[in-house]
Formats: C-alpha cells, sequence, structure tokens
C-alpha cells in the first residue's frame, strides 16, 4: 500500500480491497510518515489527481451516434512509447490510478503493455471497453487491470438504439468470458431518456452473471452526443425517478454495487441527504482538476474527459500542477459561484454540477451552475427548491 | 517521489484505523470510467452521521481478524 502526503494528512492506497483512505495529520503520522513541507504550507488542493483518465485512441469501429469522443475507424492516437512517457510522469506526480478508455482501447496491439508499463511504475490500470472482439484468452490477459466495465446502455433494441448496433449479445457475452478469466467486471451505463427504462432489467443480467458493479453515467453533451441531446437528456420525472430504482435496485442485488458518476451528485443531493456523509463517503462532485483529469487521443492534457479545455500536454498535469491558471479556475469554481450553489449547502460537495452540461448551454462557458440541477431548476423558475427525500429506512 | 510505500499489512492498517477519529474519507473501488470518482452510493448508511458511516464502511472494507495485532504507538516525532 501507498501513502501520499496531502494539505489535510494523506492518502492511504490500497489495492487489496480497492480502496483509498483520506486520513489526517495525526493518524498520517501513526502509520508512519513523517513530518511533511506542506503540513506547515497548505496548497489548497491535492498533490496529485487520485486518478486520470487516459483516452488511448480516438479510434473504434462501432459508430456509436452519441460518442462522446466523436471516434473513428481511423481516429488518432499515441505511440506507445509516448504513453509510457504519461504513465511514468504521472506516477512520479503520485497518481494512483488510470482509467484506460477511448476510442476502442482493446483496438491497440500494445494495450497490454501499456497495462503492464502503468502497473510497472506502480499504478493501478482500470478499463473501459465495448467488448468487441472478446476472447477467452484476451479475457484472462485483462487480468492485469484493476476492474473492467464494458459498455452496455441496455438490451436489446435499447442498447441498438443507444449505440446504433447490436451489441448488448457482445458486452454481455464478454461479461461471461471477463467473469470466467476472475476479472472484476462491471458495466457502464449511460442513464438517458431512452435507457432508463431498461435499468432494471440490464442490472438483473448484470447480476445473474456475476458482473460485479453497475456505474451510471449521465449521458453529456459533448462529441456527436451534442447533437441529439436535448431530445436525448433525461426527462425532469425521469431524473426525480432514478435514485429511488437504484435503491430498489440495491436493495434487490445485494453483489451489484451501483454507482453514480460526478455529474448525477446534483440529483443526489437534491434527496437531502447529509452532506458530510456524503463527502465522508467519497462522494465528489465536479473534482475536474483536482481529483480528476485526463489526457487527449492526441496528448493534451484536460482537467475533465469531457471538456477539451487543453491545458497543453501532460506536463500540465505534473510541473504545472501547482500553478496552471486554468486549473485554478477549475478549482475555484464553487467559492466563487453564483446562486442558486452560493447558498447550496451541497456546495462543498457538487462543485457546481457537471461543467460538460453548463458549457453546452452557456455557449462553450463552463463555469456555470449545471442547467438541469433540480435546485439549479427552481432559481431559474423562480420557486423555493424543496428536496425530495428518499424513505432509506425502507430499504435498510 | 510523490508517494511512499507504506509497511503495514492489511491487518495493521485496519487496527490503525480501528475506530481513528483521523479517519476522514474512504472511497471504495477502482473506477474504469474517471467519471465516476468512487461515488458508491452507500445508501443504507445516510440515515447515519458521517463519522460513523465512514467507520461501517472501514469495518466492512478493513475487517480486523482476531490475529491483527494491536496499533503501534505513535513513533516520536516532532514537537
Amino acid at each position: 500500500m501507498k501513502i501520499r502526503p496531502e494539505d489535510f494528512g494523506a492518502i492511504v492506497a490500497t489495492d487489496d480491497p480497492p480502496a483509498l483512505l483520506f486520513v489526517d495529520r495525526a493518524l498520517a503520522t501513526e502509520l508512519g510518515l513523517p513530518h511533511q513541507e506542506r503540513w506547515d504550507n497548505p496548497r489548497g488542493h491535492l498533490s496529485a489527481p487520485t486518478e486520470v483518465h487516459l483516452l488511448l485512441t480516438r479510434r473504434c469501429d462501432a459508430g456509436c451516434p452519441r460518442c462522446y469522443v466523436n471516434a473513428t475507424p481511423d481516429g488518432a492516437q499515441q505511440p506507445r512509447e509516448e504513453v509510457f512517457a504519461w504513465l511514468s510522469a504521472l506516477a512520479a506526480q503520485g497518481v494512483f490510478h488510470v482509467a484506460l478508455g477511448g476510442g476502442e482501447s482493446m483496438l491497440r496491439d500494445d494495450l497490454f503493455a501499456i497495462a503492464d508499463h502503468a502497473r510497472s511504475v506502480g499504478l493501478v490500470p482500470n478499463l473501459t471497453t465495448s467488448g468487441l472482439g472478446m476472447t477467452a484468452e484476451l479475457a484472462n490477459e485483462c487480468r492485469r487491470f484493476g476492474q473492467v466495465n464494458l459498455s452496455l446502455d441496455g438490451l436489446g433494441e435499447t442498447y441498438r438504439n443507444s449505440r446504433g448496433y447490436d451489441g448488448a449479445a457482445i458486452a454481455l457475452h464478454a461479461l461471461d468470458l471477463l467473469v470466467a478469466a476472475g476479472v472484476p467486471t462491471g458495466i457502464n451505463f449511460v442513464v438517458s431518456r431512452h435507457t432508463i427504462d431498461d435499468l432494471e432489467a440490464t442490472t438483473a443480467e448484470i447480476a445473474r452473471r456475476g458482473g460485479n458493479e453497475v456505474e451510471l453515467l449521465r449521458l453529456k453533451p459533448t462529441g456527436r452526443a451534442g447533437v441529439s441531446y436535448p431530445h436525448d437528456r433525461l426527462l425532469p420525472e425521469q431524473a426525480a425517478s432514478l435514485l429511488p430504482r437504484v435503491v430498489a435496485l440495491i436493495d434487490r442485488h445485494p453483489t451489484v454495487k451501483m454507482k453514480v458518476d460526478c455529474s448525477f451528485v446534483p440529483l443526489l443531493c437534491a434527496t437531502g441527504p447529509n452532506p458530510d456523509t456524503l463527502a465522508a463517503l467519497g462522494v465528489v462532485g465536479c473534482e475536474a482538476g483536482n481529483v480528476l483529469a485526463a489526457v487527449s487521443p492526441e496528448g493534451a492534457a484536460t482537467a475533465c474527459s469531457f471538456i477539451n479545455d487543453r491545458l497543453g500536454s501532460v506536463a500540465a498535469l505534473t510541473e504545472r500542477w501547482d500553478d496552471h491558471p486554468v486549473l485554478e479556475r477549475w478549482r475555484s469554481f464553487h467559492t466563487t459561484a453564483p446562486e442558486p450553489c452560493a447558498s447550496c449547502p451541497y456546495r462543498l460537495v457538487c462543485k457546481g454540477g457537471c461543467k460538460a452540461v453548463s458549457k453546452f448551454y452557456h455557449h462553450g462557458d463552463p463555469f456555470h451552475p449545471d442547467p438541469e440541477c433540480p435546485r439549479v431548476v427552481a432559481h431559474r423558475e423562480g420557486r423555493p427548491f424543496i428536496p425530495n427525500p428518499i424513505n432509506l429506512q425502507a430499504h435498510v | 517521489m510523490a508517494h511512499q510505500t507504506l509497511q503495514r499489512t492489511r491487518d495493521e492498517l485496519a487496527a490503525a484505523i480501528d475506530g481513528h477519529p483521523g479517519l476522514l474519507r474512504l472511497q471504495a473501488g477502482f473506477n474504469p470510467n474517471s467519471s465516476s470518482v468512487g461515488s458508491v452510493v452507500q445508501f443504507m448508511l445516510w440515515s447515519a452521521v458521517a463519522a460513523t458511516a465512514v467507520y461501517q464502511t472501514a469495518s466492512l472494507l478493513f475487517p480486523r481478524t482476531a490475529s491483527a495485532p494491536p496499533a503501534e504507538p505513535p513513533p516520536a516525532g516532532p514537537a
């Protein structure tokens, strides 16, 4: 296990069980960390991202109509030596995990060499894939990843309508192969107006086949997804129904972890949970440029994988991590955000919601409150916001 | 090097964090998609206060075994 000094103390990273523990200075000292210079001179942000999303390629044959990176069969990617250099630099900075995606990373014939290099420099590589082309042999090779998630936004027709090809059976077959190989495997489910009603059936299928998690990703208006976003985004009544449905699924399928992505945090907060409890359990909203960062297939560093803010090369995440003005803008938005964020009790957890959605509605400027947050909608319509709590006791 | 290897076994770590007020936050799992920053939906714990919730989760993730040694005393540090 590793320990990384931070302003508040340190982060301890363990592989088994996979976890990050944020500990104060006293506990960090008790665990053996000597006194740190940044404890005397706090920087106000993490010493490095905890994880970085590497888009290894813009190449993909699937042609999904809502692909957020505009992937094509001849999309760009960097040579392996360049990717190795990114990984080495990020590891030296103190990053713990890398999320490998694309495009379709499995199309790279050096994917496993890249994963091995990540391991060799102390990073845990994790993978997202469509499952296209998965074989038993490749599934065995995937044992070098910490976690593999398959893109699966529903079953049958729902998948076909979402992704533009009949790929659900392919993804489920890949899930079977990966589970049989002993690879911790789950799915990424992009939640849209057209997929949400397949959530229950899809989760049941994942549980039945031995998958370990369902990660719900809010559809974001990025890449080709921006074209039809107004017709694809969740309707307000669907958004309000999501979390009660997730709670019910937790009851029904206790072996499957139900996760939501950072962009759903405004919806979580709209149910009125204790903000301190959310923070303690590692629930974070927009942490672009602090907890998170990304590298595009062209090698450009970005604060978030859904926004092309082009910070420069990967050096922006290493050599310029403490003083890059664009990173500082991302980190400080919540401190100057306008109403209703300014008076929101969840401001420190949510941090203004999804900037990719804000950017879409604000002519390219991401630094606005998430326009689809229920609290923001109420503010815009001039009515008071009333939280919609879930009856949690019914599910304990 | 930005991080250091922590020379502790899992049991030793479990013993050190067990009930320690300095455990501020716990993020479980690896994330294949970087937009999911450990937001495991721990609905069952929401009714608890934050301090209890994080220890309940820690005790599930890091159960102490019967043979786990007691936590070591803090090393002598700067005054």
